[in-house]
């Protein structure tokens, strides 16, 4: 069982990454840090240490020097290294497929799984079998749901199957 | 002579100079590089920095799955993020009945600002919205 990401839990870090800067850390490194194929990057588990390097070092960084308090970064590092806890899954829906990318999965591990609609219709999910209710993805929009991986065998729009092993995860 | 007219009305066609509003962070790097890319093209641009640039998105209608880091106001019309000069005056010389403007969703690598001068762009598409909160494909690089 799991809850989706919207209700995820608001924490001062958590709360800096959507709004740093005025436009949020997600802007360039994905909602969930996961990248998201953008210029950031991944920075999922990044170390404060990384951080501080990023802020002295690049030049996109550097600008946000001066916007950020020393509990800021704080604050970001410890919900950045919180992330390193949670393997990630990204599920892309493009008209009419799946792809599926993912770090490696302990069966009962709590996972965090990023559904991204790249498509311009809605995408219905029926979620129930990952315990959550059904939700309509709107064009271009992302889902992050936390989900504790149990092996099966889950049903995605357009005939698209979720496979958990006890190894991994793949879609068809 | 034909030929000539024909490259002076292009040149003419393409180098309509707009006055262009953007709103963006003062920390956004890559915001500035955009608006240089603009600048360099004979465009006026006046830089705002909102006190609540996300409030500033909201009310001036980006739907939150198209955000990037600048929004820029040209003739009413809402133009998201990076978009190459060339789908912005294309745009703005027919735009569609209902659109409300163009958006290149978040950060790609090799949009105009993001990319070093002169490589070509490459990675990501620019979305048209309308007024209904419809998205639609404009253009793929």
């Amino acid at each position: 069982m799991g809850s989706l990401t919207m209700a995820e839990a608001s924490s001062p870090g958590r709360d800096l990454y959507l709004t740093a800067g005025g436009y949020g850390c997600g802007v360039c490194h994905g909602p969930v840090a996961n990248g998201s194929g953008q210029a950031g990057g991944p920075i999922r588990g990044s170390t404060r240490e990384a951080f501080e390097k990023a802020l002295e070092e690049q030049p996109t960084m550097q600008l946000l020097v001066n916007a950020l308090s020393r509990d800021n970064i704080a604050d970001l590092s410890r919900y950045l290294e919180s992330l390193a806890q949670m393997p990630l899954v990204e599920l892309v829906y493009t008209d009419p497929g799946w792809s599926i990318e993912q770090a490696p999965v302990a069966k009962g591990q709590t996972v965090q799984m990023v559904v991204f609609n790249d498509s311009f219709g809605d995408l219905e999910l029926d979620l129930q079998a990952f315990g959550f209710a059904p939700t309509i993805i709107t064009p271009l929009d992302t889902v992050v749901l936390e989900w504790v991986a149990e092996a099966g065998t889950f049903f995605l729009p357009d005939n698209g199957l979720l496979v958990v092993s006890s190894e991994d995860i793949c879609v068809h | 002579m034909r030929l000539l007219i024909l490259a002076l009305s292009f040149l003419v066609g393409t180098a309509a100079a707009e006055s262009i509003t953007v709103y963006k962070s003062p920390t956004c790097g890559c915001c500035a590089e955009w608006i240089k890319i603009m600048e360099s093209k004979g465009h006026d641009v006046k830089v705002k920095h909102p006190f609540n640039l996300q409030r500033t998105k909201a009310d001036l209608g980006i739907p939150k799955q198209l955000g990037s880091c600048h929004t820029a106001v040209i003739n009413g019309y809402l133009f998201e993020g990076h978009i190459p000069e060339q789908d912005v005056l294309s745009f703005l010389a027919n735009p569609p009945a209902g659109a409300k403007g163009l958006a290149v969703p978040g950060m790609p690598q090799m949009s105009p600002g993001m990319a070093p001068r002169g490589k070509r762009y490459s990675g990501f598409k620019v979305i048209g919205f309308d007024v209904n909160g419809k998205f639609s494909l404009v253009n793929q690089y």
